[in-house]
């Protein structure tokens, strides 16, 4: 690394001490807004830090629930302060998904923001603890708790295909390589500017690491936008407006949501300088709208999978890239990773030809938590430049061109919905868990080249007479599951499910029946 | 007119079964999320001129086929 590069702890502290009364966090409410001070994240990250580090046993990774509260950044800091990794989770994330998540963590403490009604290992404190906690403590942690370079600072967890969620474990090294890069996108994100950063994606949902952490770095101030205010268009623009943010950090279809009213433009948000997209395809009519609506901002494409911190590649797509380019690319990596594109036998293709996108470098995941059979799979060592790195392989196919990456598509049952990463078994194996199913098959539907969405064929074991009920309570039982997107927006019933000669489900068979 | 709305509809809901509900709220029943709404309003742009804003309008004045119609219409003859 860069020896000049101040590292993630370090900035935050300076940060903070050079402008303690500087608004860190705001979570735009509607009337009501919640915000934190640069000053007060420090300090109550401190003490929390302490109390916890004085009262656990083991360096166990800690839960934290909850929504887009400021005090959940405190929580998440508290942690890594305390030398222990933090993991997100969303009020998104049904309550049963949520306890199989602390079955696999098995935390000693899970911080709550928001009210969570479970039944698991692992003691809770509630905000109203943790607010009295940053109070009453009078003792600070001591900054060689903290995290050392090697080791995990947070765990996000990803749709995994048998039914359980995976974890993907992330060092502080991993986060400061990630970090080094990011602050150049774009413009740019100076320090000086104090810019402000939109949060738009849940923490459960490493897009949100783009935002969070350019703004932790960079002494600016994050501008939450939590769900109700984004389901309600008319809030939504006022508070877009309100926020005068500097940096978009969002998936290309929220941004296609908001395009939806001639209202968002410059005029609304005079002072943004660059959009920063991930999570799925960026498409040319996007940008192209974009463009008319927000003639001086940057737009920028990036893409990564959770497994190497939030994204490795960016492009900026000009205009003369959007007219000329269909698809977009997705961008050349950044320093410290080497994209490779890997045929069928494991060896590396040449320019131009297709295959698996394996990315290697200094920011690729040490595994999934507690996983060994799929690390396996997954990860492995090779060498660059005489040096040996981790390298993660993807499952996405893609091709290079002139050291520019192209995304194809998944090679496996994986999709993005809406910049939401699912697999489909994960939802096929949940289907299966409900009385009476004795099939199940999801296919996802496109429109223009991306997943619009997903659709369910069940053979089921009961006579079905009203099938409108029947799919009402199939829906109902799912969703105490899995999170809202993860629901089949249109379920089907078959008599059997068409199999190929050797008895897998023939998915292009069954898409043509729904 | 109302035709070729119905099929954009359906379209984008991806359901034919709202041509023959269309008083059928298309919110409630999970056949439009709002990515699919955005997509309605810009086609609706395309194809008839009109411009609705979703920040001047309430969802209960458009949650339906026949006032999705209506509002076009309305909005065409004005």
């Amino acid at each position: 690394m860069d020896t000049r590069f101040v590292t993630i702890l370090e900035k935050i502290r300076q940060n903070a001490s050079e402008r303690p009364d500087r608004l860190m966090m705001i979570e735009s409410a509607g009337e009501t807004k919640q915000s934190i001070t640069w000053g007060q994240l420090d300090d109550y990250s401190d003490r929390l830090a302490y109390w916890m580090d004085s009262r656990l046993k083991t360096k166990t990774p800690i839960i934290v629930y909850g929504h887009k509260d400021p005090m959940m950044i405190v929580c998440f800091l508290a942690c890594v302060k305390s030398g222990r990794a933090y993991c997100p989770i969303d009020i998104n994330v049904p309550v049963s998904r949520t306890a199989a998540i602390v079955n696999e963590v098995k935390p000693e403490i899970i911080l709550t923001t928001e009210p969570l009604d479970i039944q698991a290992s692992g003691t809770t404190v509630d905000k109203e603890q943790i607010l009295q906690i940053v109070s009453a403590e009078t003792n600070r942690i001591s900054p060689e708790k903290a995290v050392k370079p090697d080791d995990v600072f947070y765990i996000i967890f990803t749709s995994g295909s048998t039914g359980v969620p995976k974890g993907v474990q992330i060092t502080r090294d991993c986060l400061d390589h990630f970090i080094q890069w990011a602050i150049t996108l774009g413009n740019g994100v100076a320090d000086e500017k104090a810019y402000v950063f939109l949060n738009q994606a849940p923490f459960s949902f490493d897009l949100s690491v783009m935002d969070l952490f350019l703004c932790l770095y960079t002494g600016g101030t994050l501008w939450a936008l939590p769900k109700p205010v984004q389901n309600d268009m008319k809030q939504l623009y006022r508070s877009l407006g309100e926020s005068d943010a500097n940096v978009w950090v969002s998936t290309p279809s929220f941004a296609d949501v908001c395009l939806a009213d001639p209202v968002f433009s410059s005029e609304l948000m005079p002072n943004l300088t660059v959009f920063l997209f991930c999570g799925e395809i960026l498409t040319n009519r996007t940008v192209e709208r974009l463009f008319k609506r927000f003639p001086n901002a940057k737009v920028v494409n990036t893409y990564g999978p959770t497994e190497s911190t939030c994204a490795v590649t960016e492009v900026t797509v000009t205009e003369e890239i959007n007219r000329s380019v269909t698809p977009l690319p997705v961008g050349r990596p950044k320093p410290g990773t080497w994209i490779r594109i890997v045929g069928e036998n494991g060896q590396i293709l040449p320019d131009g030809e297709h295959g698996e996108i394996v990315i290697v470098g200094d920011s690729v995941s040490v595994g999934y938590w507690n996983n060994e059979e799929k690390n396996k799979l997954a990860f492995g060592m090779t060498t660059e430049n005489g040096t040996q790195y981790r390298f993660y392989r993807t499952g996405d196919e893609g091709y290079l061109s002139d050291g520019m990456l192209y995304y194809g598509g998944r090679m496996d049952l994986q999709v993005k919905l809406h910049g939401y990463r699912i697999e489909l078994g994960d939802i096929e194996n949940n289907l299966l868990k409900i009385d009476g199913i004795e099939q199940a098959v999801v296919i996802p539907t496109y429109r223009d080249g991306k997943v619009s969405s997903l659709v369910a064929g069940l053979v089921s074991s009961l006579p079905v007479s009203d099938e409108k009920a029947e799919v009402a309570k199939i829906k109902e039982a799912l969703k105490k599951e899995l999170p809202e997107y993860m629901i089949p927006k249109k379920i089907r019933f078959l008599s059997d499910i068409p199999r190929t000669n050797n008895g897998k489900i023939d998915r292009k068979a069954v898409g043509e029946i729904l | 007119m109302e035709e070729k709305l119905l099929d954009l509809l359906a379209e984008l809901c991806e359901e034919d079964e709202v041509k023959n509900n269309l008083d059928e709220d298309l919110f409630e029943s999970g056949l439009m999320d709002s990515l699919a709404f955005a997509e309605l309003l810009f086609a609706i742009e395309e194809n008839f001129g009109v411009i609705i804003a979703p920040s001047e309008i309430q969802r209960s004045d458009i949650n339906t086929a026949n006032k999705i119609i209506r509002l076009v219409k309305e909005r065409m003859n004005a």
